[in-house]
């Protein structure tokens, strides 16, 4: 998959535009694990939203492309759409008990699914169910699909929506903080089974999580995102070992770890912008310890290295 | 150092009805399942567990928001769970806490100057209230909110989570406690933000004096901040360490687990590491396991974990643990 400058923007009551996902480009290679981070706030669920033309109104995807096997996903057809998505492109949402219905069972849910996409009869609906349940480490599959949201524990719904999500056996797959609302012991459960995914199924993977312990875990490749647009992206080392953007750099030294005490605790000044009044210019130079006259202009992608890019004039040569 | 808190068989247990109308609960929810904890002056000591593990309860049960079933817990050498209800007012002037989700815990319809001065009106009634004026924008500039004249006329929606969660501090150090807990203070908050709020503890309990009960899950906010580290499971303490022993070396396997899959934010560590995968969730705490409660889930049970409950052991340098593996006289 690939995203050209895509942008998606609110017209608010007052007539001002607000650009939650602002010239955003994103490339997602077969196989891999891409993951976009940022703080709350600043975009990243927008950007899987869009990915889907799933956006709320009155937002709009207003400019860019998005190519899923050079197919523009923007121009499709509503009936092309629908029979992409589930199908060739799965999400996976943090809270599974909005996403699931209520009032069906496990087994209705994900049938749902494959009847759409698939002419399987019910026989062959219900073992290919089964399977993908145990797939995704259910113990008691039989069980599961008999049961209702409410009755499964959050690792089990959020098992059960993963299932869901691969039933159709897609070619990328989108989590959007998919173990945010789980306790570690079972965030690891969780995380093991999207790498082994990805390995096994050779699905393609766009993680989009705040957390850069998981990021390091699992990501081949990083896309850090501040206030609606991409400031650096990279390979994971790159990212994580020469970060070139001082936003990145920021959030890396203030994020604690098990492996030291860290005190007092690094941070960065001020708060994140509000999308009504962005400042002029960079978006993180309010904040930023290295501002200078020159960022008071938008800065454009720069390279830091091999496939290593920087929102970031300092590295304007 | 001398004991401020000492928790002494503490026990939450909630009744489960078979149905609306029967009087005789057949089974309780083990909230707290006899809990013996110490708590020491001017530390900090974290708790850790998994979600449902009892540990919001049992900082709830500290302050007396929701009444112990059994055992008793000391402030100060006085019994808390004897009081009566005059003096446990007088007593939880001591005692604070500050709460996950502040903006909940704050009355929206009351501006910050009149939620800070309250705890102040219920306790000095006789104070003028040009006085409590100048201790409530006193309170603003410690907490970090300058110049204090621009926030106290405001409501607490109007307020970032970071700066809200500056306002239940401030709230909290009204009546200057001397212990205060706070459940999971930072959870909600942003990478960038969390640090500046932990800063603030950090030098609050400084300038204060202060004893803090940090009830986090988050083991790499534990290394930064606390002292000693407790881990709570199922009820129940199973570990309790000072940190840099227990990060070195944490005993029991369930913190074991919870360390190895907690993430790093390094990709060579993350993938050179061993990880430690727990196999299912934890166990209802109506249905608690028999023996050790974790060994349902413990990848080094062996035969005698499944019949004996294991006593707390101490393994010297203030480190205890309650794991068979640990326990020399084998019955």
């Amino acid at each position: 998959m690939e995203i050209n400058h895509l942008t998606t923007t609110f017209k608010l009551i007052n007539g001002q535009d607000i650009n939650p996902v602002d010239d955003l480009s994103l490339v997602v290679k077969e196989g891999t694990v891409v993951g976009l981070v940022g703080e709350s706030g600043c975009g990243k669920s927008m950007t899987a939203l869009s990915i889907l033309s799933l956006v709320p109104p009155p937002g709009k995807t207003t400019q860019g492309e998005i190519l899923l096997n050079g197919e523009d996903i923007l121009s499709l057809s509503k009936k092309r759409l629908s029979a992409l998505r589930g199908n060739q492109i799965a999400i996976i949402f943090q809270d599974p008990l909005t996403f699931l219905n209520p009032v069906y069972t496990i087994e209705y849910q994900i049938r749902e699914a494959i009847k759409i996409h698939t002419n399987l009869s019910n026989e062959e609906a219900h073992e290919r169910i089964l399977e993908d349940l145990r797939k995704v480490g259910m113990a008691d599959p039989e069980h599961v699909t008999k049961s209702y949201p409410f009755e499964l524990s959050g690792g089990m719904r959020q098992r059960a929506m993963i299932a869901m999500a691969i039933s159709c056996e897609p070619q990328l797959l989108i989590a959007d903080e998919p173990t945010t609302a789980l306790d570690v012991t079972v965030q690891a459960q969780i995380l093991e089974l999207l790498k082994a995914l990805v390995k096994e199924k050779g699905i393609s993977l766009l993680l989009i999580t705040h957390d850069m312990g998981i990021v390091a875990d699992i990501c081949d490749e990083v896309y850090v995102m501040y206030a609606g647009q991409i400031v650096e992206n990279g390979s994971t080392d790159e990212i994580f070992y020469h970060s070139a953007h001082p936003y990145t750099q920021a959030l890396l030294e203030s994020v604690l770890t098990i492996e030291e005490c860290k005190r007092p605790i690094k941070t960065i000044k001020g708060v994140v912008p509000d999308f009504l009044n962005f400042p002029k210019g960079c978006r993180f130079m309010p904040r930023c310890s290295y501002a200078k006259e020159a960022c008071m202009s938008m800065p454009s992608f720069y390279e830091v290295s091999d496939n290593h890019f920087c929102r970031c004039v300092l590295f304007d040569k | 150092m001398s004991v401020l808190v000492k928790i002494n068989q503490l026990e939450r247990l909630i009744p489960v009805r078979k149905n609306l109308f029967s009087r005789q609960a057949d089974k309780y929810v083990h909230a707290i399942d006899g809990v013996n904890l110490e708590i020491f002056e001017n530390e900090t000591l974290a708790l850790v567990g998994e979600s449902g593990c009892g540990k919001s309860t049992l900082a709830k049960t500290l302050i007396n928001l929701v009444p112990s079933t059994g055992g008793s817990f000391t402030f100060s050498e006085i019994d808390i769970t004897r009081l009566n209800k005059r003096e446990l007012h007088e007593m939880r002037q001591n005692m604070q806490i500050i709460f996950q989700d502040v903006g909940a815990s704050l009355n929206p319809r009351k501006t910050v100057e009149q939620i800070l001065m309250q705890p102040l009106r219920v306790y000095h009634p006789k104070l003028k209230i040009q006085k409590l004026r100048s201790l409530v924008q006193e309170q603003l500039v410690t907490v970090g909110l300058e110049p204090p004249k621009n926030f106290i006329h405001r409501y607490p929606h109007e307020f970032s989570g970071g700066q809200r969660q500056r306002i239940g501090i401030a709230r909290a150090l009204m009546l200057s406690p001397k212990f205060i807990i706070a459940d999971e203070p930072v959870s909600a908050l942003d990478v960038s933000i969390r640090g500046q709020i932990l800063n603030l503890f950090l030098e609050l309990k400084e300038r204060y004096e202060l004893t803090y009960l940090f009830i986090t899950h988050d083991l790499s906010v534990v290394r930064s901040i606390a002292d000693r580290i407790a881990v709570m499971y199922l009820g129940k303490i199973v570990e309790i360490a000072p940190v840099e022993e227990f990060f070195s070396t944490p005993k029991h396997p369930y913190p074991q687990a919870i360390l190895s899959t907690t993430p790093i934010a390094d990709p060579k560590l993350s993938r050179s590491r061993n990880v430690i995968i727990l196999k299912d969730e934890p166990p209802s705490p109506i249905d608690i396991p028999s023996g050790c409660r974790f060994h349902t889930r413990c990848p080094n049970a062996m035969d005698i974990c499944g019949q004996l409950e294991p006593k707390m052991v101490n393994c010297g340098n203030e480190h205890f643990v309650a794991c068979h593996l640990y326990n020399e006289e084998k019955p």
